[in-house]
Parts: C-alpha cells; structure tokens; sequence
C-alpha cells in the first residue's frame, strides 16, 4: 500500500504541476471569456451581450474619461441576457467597497427575450448552467476553477496564437477578420437569415426585463448608470427590436423609471462598419467608444453645472 | 457524479482511503462504507430516485430469502413473478410510459379516430436499466437453484448499488459479485495499479476519442441534407468510434475502480470492433447486456434448439428486445431488427459460433480474408448505429439517402478542420494500439509490460498529458441514458 500511495502521490504531483504550468499560459488567445475572470474586482464595468463585448473599447473610454478605469465585461447572448446569473456574475466580479463607479449598461431586445417554453420562468434560462451563475472564482489567475470547469476547448488551444479573437486584459474583445465587401456582405445576408431563423424561438420575458430593471437600480447604488443601445447594421435593425414588441418605448420608460440616462445609437446605424452585421469592426468600435465617452463627459457637465 | 468530473476526482480518493485505512479491519465494515458511498455518488445526481434503488434492492433481497423457504413450486413461482412485476414494473413506468401512450394514441389516429392521450413529464432514472437487470438475475437464479440467497443485508444492498458499475454497467451477476462481498478483500499492488492503468485507457477513450467525436457527430446528424455523402460517410464512422469510446471507456473505468478497492468485475467489452461476423461482434460488445438476454431469455424461449425457423424467430425476438431495452424509440428497434437480420445468413449457413477466438496474435496484420471480414463487420454494424443516433426513424432513412449520392467520392468537408484530422489519427493510435493488445483484457494493458519503469511512467505520464490538452467537450455518458 505504501509503494502505491508513494508512487500515486508523485504521479499526481507531476502532472498537476505540468497542468498548472500549461494552465498558466492561458490568456486572450485561449477564448473569448477567461481574462475578464482574471482581473482584480473592479468599481467600473462595461455590461450587456457580444455587442457591447465588441463595440466598446475600455481603452478609448480612459483617453477622455481619465478617471475611471472599467472593465468589458459584457459576453454573449447565450452567456449574459440579463437575468439572475447575470446578476450575480455582476455582483461577484464588483469590489464590495465600490460606491461611484462607472457603469455602461448595453441594452438590445435580445437581452430580454428567451427562447425557454415559458420565458417567464427563469428556472428554465439556459444561462444558469453558465460560469457567470456558477464560477465563484472571479478574479484570480490563473483562474484554475474557470479552465478545470467552464474551459470550452481542448487545452492545447492555450499554446494557439493564430485567433482571430482576441480578448485583451481590460475585457474588450478584438476580431481581426476579412473585411473585403463582398465577404461582410455575405456575413451581414447569413446573420439576418439566422436572425429570422431565431426570432421564430425567441420571445420577450417580462423576468428578463423586471432583471434588468434590478440591475441597474443595484449598480445605481454603485455609482453612475448609463444606458446605451449600440448600432446595429441597417438590414438588421427591424429584426433586432421586432423580438421585443414596443422596444424603444420600453426603454425610454425603463429609463425615466431608473433616472438612467439613455443613448440610442441606432439612430447613427449608418455611420459605422459592421464584421457581421451586429459586431462593430474594431474602428467603429473606437468611434463609437468615443462618442458614448464624450456624452457621459457632457452629462456629468451638465450635471456639475446644475 | 460522472466518472470524467471534478468532484468524482475528489470523491474517489477519500472513499479509497476510508476503504483501506479505516475499515479495512473488518469486510462488513468496507461494505457498508461501500454502501453509503454508492448512494452519495448516485444521490449526487438526484437523491430522490435513492428510494427507487432501495426500494428495488429490499424486493428482491425479500424475494431472495422467501424463495429459498418456499416449498411448493406455486408459491416458489407467486415470489419470482412478484420480483418480476416490480423490477419491471419500475422499468416499464420510469421508461416506456409515454412511447406505449404516445404509439397508442398514433395508432387509433391511423384508425381514423383520433385519442388524445396526455405525455407526462417523467424523468429516467438514471441507470434504472441496469441495476433492475442485476437485481432480476439475482431472483431468478435464486428460483432456478443456481444461488443461495444473503441473509447479508448491507452486503446484497452495497452489491446492488456498487458505485462503479451502477448507472451504466457492466450488469452483474450476484454468483460473481456476492461472494465477493461477502469475503475478505486484500489489497493488491498489482492490482491496484492494474486498476489505475485501465482507468487512465479508459478515460482516453472518454475524454479524447468519444467526446470529440461527439462534437463532429453532432454537427453532421443535426443537419444531414447540409452534408456531402462522404461526410456522412465519415460520420457514421465517428459515431461507431464515439460510442465504442463512451461505452467501453466507462466499463473501462469501472473495471479498474473497481480493482481499487478489491473486486473483478466482469470484462463488458473485448475489441468488438475486430470481430470478423455479427455472431463473433456480439460475444465481444456489451457482454454484460449479451449474455443476460443469452440466459434469461434466448434460452428459456428455445435458443438454438429446433427448426431452423424457430431459430430466426428466437433471434429476431432477442435483437428486438435488446433494442428496446435501450430506449422507448422504433429507432432502437430497428437497429436490433437489422442486427437480427445480419444474423440471419450466420443461422442459415450454421456459421454463428464461428471465429470463438481472436485474430492471431502472432502477427501484426489479419490474412486478407481476415482484414476483409472484419472490414465488412465493421461497415454493417456502423450503418446499423445511424438508427442509433438518428432522432427518428424518417431521419435515419434521410441519412442513409444521403449517405449514396455523387458526392460520395468528395474529400469530407469536416476534414478542413485541423481538429478533425487530429481525431481521426488519435483512432488511428486507438485502433493500433487495441489491436495489438487484442488478446488482452484492455488496450494498454500490453504494451507497457515489458518496458522499463521510467519508460512505463513515462508513457502514463504523456497519456494523461493527451487526455488534457486533447479533452473534448464533456459531454454524458450515452448509456446513462439508457
């Protein structure tokens, strides 16, 4: 028994240090989520789907708002409608002394649908197998409990260099992928069949909605809460806010309501470049970042003048 | 608690040293730490069907005692049928409830009166369909005076639920595990390592083979009209490995946990996929599950005995009743159908219980006979499993159209994927390395013996590297479906 103890023990020894040294190298390379659980706790955070994950820029937000150092931690539909996971995974990754941070809320009608039999029921959302209900280790690195668990890919991956995204340490992902205008357009045509495809399945969830409405009064006791709907390819506009009946109504009451200011941006739809129709290319994600950033600026002016 | 989980990782430890430094003293003892252990791991999934396990377990144990002080063959017979009526009592609400509603209700609808009967949401205890045969075969060879019964309660219970084998197998039977419980168990180093080696091919086949196939599979089966022929083709193939992988990478790991803590449980799986006719395939895949049905029912319905006709309907009955016992669906009836049908030939020409050994193992290759018959086996057990995997039967019959079309000479799409050509060389490796170990118990169980230690370690230790940095998505254990 004692050579099988010994002999178990160090061959547990060696592949769990070899582990941890593979573990170790994860970083943005190795996918799209890790490193927002890799970051301390944060008083400021970007928050919504892979919109808001793409479309706005942490980085761009500090050039003119110097003060306040945020995190994207905006993910995908699948992972980050809002709901109770959501919450948590919000609550969980916000330092317990933060009391005037800066908080981006991204709102689209697809973050308060559900595709579940009864979207009012949040037992049946999808999103509560995901790390954001589950993962209580949100801020180590390596963050062991996320690649043992929630780590989607072989690990070898972690070695990958050659991504296409990739997740930078403030929590912005980067898609560096072909532009040329015969191959978005392409993309944007797929994106708005699938968009039609699922709009079959999804419905509006007053649980979602009552969620984020729970949301934003709990960051409100947080800090400054901004509400912004991002840009959306032209072609996929109708579809976007026909999941959701009355969507901009809605969000303009859920704004009086809440006193959070809100900005529709797609009112500017045209002025930008989609990869595929929904996800801003990384130089309208920067144009965008700008103008969400100098419109807090000119709130808090006007504010401070008042 | 699944066998490739984080907490299972936890779990086993501390049961193995409880087993080994605790109550190593007395065998009672490890029994019922065995117990309490087995009904953690499956409580762990859903601790309200516990009682279904007990309640089970108690029946037949009863039954077990009864029957062997019952006198007169009428009563001897009223104890087998009660242990019967419940233990499929259980299987027949918990898992054919709704097909039988369901296929009622379709059939008075062809009729042109159309019945509408409500499904109920029941969910499928996990295993049910394995721990009701292991308790079955205890009451019935209790009634044929092949067995005596326990007065052993913690003993009979820790042997029904065992954790290793419990939710998918291998199916025991009492006369090879009992007296097992019921003495002493000694540990072994050999043994136990023996049981951490076959762990580790066991979970190589899980986490590397299955559970990446299962990510490709996935993909051509949701949408085989989205396919070229030679895509299906190869999906038909990655499916054949995903449930090899699954199912014998389970028995695999049973097995070998099993030797940590002292036991043998029987081989469920001997490289099937080498068996040179249907007949040889069948002795060599789930052998648990085949020579039940072998004993409990081909048998007693006749087996081999009689006409020529009476053989076919014996056969069609077993391959019907196997289907079915892996899922309420006509897909699964008629895969067993077709794999009556394969038989078919083998009982004309009286061929079945030919090729009782393996390939030589003298050589590294089969004779060309040889490599074409397992080849031919191989590709009709393989279309046989599209009925396996399909949703319904209309899928299966697409696929199989799909399957036959110009497209069939194209290099498979799924291959521009690097992940796909590194899966298809690790079932390469996999069939290389089984092959040569065809006459062992298990893959790897050769090919380390007569190396030295540090090239043995050495090999453990870039096997289980492979099984982290290659991991599939986790995905569950098919059978535990079942």
């Amino acid at each position: 028994m004692k050579k099988f103890l010994v002999h178990s023990s160090l061959f547990f020894i060696l592949v769990s240090v070899s582990l941890g040294i593979v573990l170790y190298q994860a970083d943005g390379y190795s996918d799209t989520f890790y490193v927002r659980f890799t970051t301390p706790k944060q008083s400021s955070l970007i928050i919504g789907t892979s919109k808001a994950a793409h479309g706005i820029m942490p980085g761009e937000l500090l050039k003119i708002l110097p003060d306040d150092s945020i995190l994207n931690f905006a993910f995908t539909i699948a992972h980050s409608p809002y709901g109770p996971a959501y919450l948590k995974g919000i609550k969980r990754k916000l330092s317990e002394d933060t009391k005037n941070g800066l908080f981006i809320v991204g709102i689209d009608a697809w973050s308060i649908a559900d595709s579940s039999e009864d979207p009012n029921d949040e037992s049946q959302f999808d999103e509560n197998k995901s790390f954001l209900n589950k993962l209580r280790t949100v801020s180590s690195k390596p963050n062991i409990p996320y690649l043992l668990s929630f780590y989607n890919n072989m690990y070898i991956k972690i070695f990958e260099r050659d991504t296409i995204a990739f997740l930078h340490d403030d929590g912005w992902l980067e898609v560096k992928t072909d532009m040329n205008s015969d191959v978005v357009a392409r993309r944007i045509k797929n994106k708005v069949e699938m968009q039609i495809d699922r709009k079959k399945r999804f419905r509006f969830s007053k649980t979602r909605l009552s969620y984020l409405y729970e949301t934003i009064t709990y960051l409100q006791g947080r800090g400054e809460v901004y509400l912004v709907k991002l840009p959306v390819h032209p072609d996929l506009l109708s579809s976007d806010d026909s999941v959701v009946p009355n969507f901009n109504e809605l969000m303009i009451r859920l704004s009086e309501d809440t006193s959070a200011p809100y900005y529709d941006m797609t009112e500017e739809n045209e002025n930008f470049q989609y990869v595929d129709g929904i996800h801003l290319h990384r130089e309208s994600s920067k144009e965008v970042t700008k103008r969400i950033a100098f419109w807090i600026k000119e709130l808090r002016s006007d504010k401070n003048m008042n | 608690m699944l066998f490739n989980s984080l907490e299972f990782a936890f779990f086993l430890p501390i049961v193995f040293l409880l087993y080994w430094f605790v109550t190593h003293r007395s065998f009672k003892q490890q029994n019922a730490l065995l117990l309490l252990a087995s009904y953690f791991f499956y409580g762990w999934w859903d601790w309200r069907f516990l009682s279904l396990i007990a309640f089970s377990s108690l029946v037949d144990y009863v039954v077990g005692l009864s029957l062997a002080n019952a006198e007169t063959k009428m009563k001897r017979k009223l104890l087998l049928s009660l242990s019967i009526l419940v233990n499929i009592g259980f299987l027949g609400f918990f898992k054919y409830f709704n097909f039988f509603a369901e296929s009622f209700a379709q059939a008075f609808t062809l009729l042109g009166e159309p019945l509408e009967i409500s499904s109920l949401k029941i969910i499928l205890p996990v295993g049910i369909s394995f721990y009701t045969f292991q308790t079955l075969s205890y009451s019935i060879d209790i009634y044929r005076k092949k067995l005596t019964p326990t007065k052993d309660f913690v003993a009979f219970f820790a042997f029904v639920s065992f954790f290793p084998q419990l939710v998918a197998g291998p199916i025991e039977r009492a006369s090879n595990m009992l007296p097992q419980f019921l003495n002493r168990r000694d540990f072994q180093y050999h043994e136990a390592v023996n049981g951490c080696r076959q762990i580790l091919w066991g979970l190589f086949k899980k986490i590397v083979i299955a559970d990446n196939c299962a990510k490709f599979v996935n993909i051509i089966f949701e949408d085989p009209s989205a396919h070229s022929s030679s895509t299906l083709i190869l999906g038909v193939i990655l499916f054949s490995f995903q449930i090899y992988g699954d199912f014998s990478g389970y028995s695999d790991i049973a097995i070998g946990v099993a030797r940590l803590f002292g036991f043998k449980l029987m081989r469920n799986f001997a490289y099937p996929y080498f068996s040179r006719n249907i007949g040889e395939f069948w002795r060599r895949w789930h052998i648990s599950l085949s020579t039940w049905f072998r004993d409990y029912l081909y048998i007693p319905i006749g087996g081999s005995r009689g006409s020529t006709l009476l053989q076919i309907r014996n056969i069609f009955i077993v391959f019907l009743v196997s289907g079915f016992w892996h899922g309420a669906s006509w897909t699964f009836l008629c895969w067993g159908g077709l794999h009556a049908l394969f038989f078919i030939p083998l009982v004309l020409m009286k061929r079945n219980r030919t090729f009782l050994h393996s390939v030589k193992t003298k050589w590294l290759f089969p004779s060309l006979k040889e490599g074409l018959l397992i080849v031919f086996t191989f590709s009709i057990t393989s279309l046989a499993w599209v009925f396996f995997r399909a949703e319904s039967v209309s899928e299966s019959l697409l696929y199989f159209q799909g399957m036959f079309s110009n497209s069939i000479l194209t290099v498979p799409e799924i291959l521009r994927d690097i992940k796909a050509i590194v899966l298809v060389l690790f079932i390469f490796g996999l069939v290389f390395i089984e092959w040569i170990a065809r006459d062992h118990q298990y893959g790897i169980e050769r090919i380390t013996q007569k190396w030295s230690s540090p090239l043995r370690y050495g090999f453990y230790y870039g096997l289980t590297m492979v099984i982290f940095m290659f991991k599939g998505i986790p995905q569950d254990f098919i059978y535990f479906q079942f």
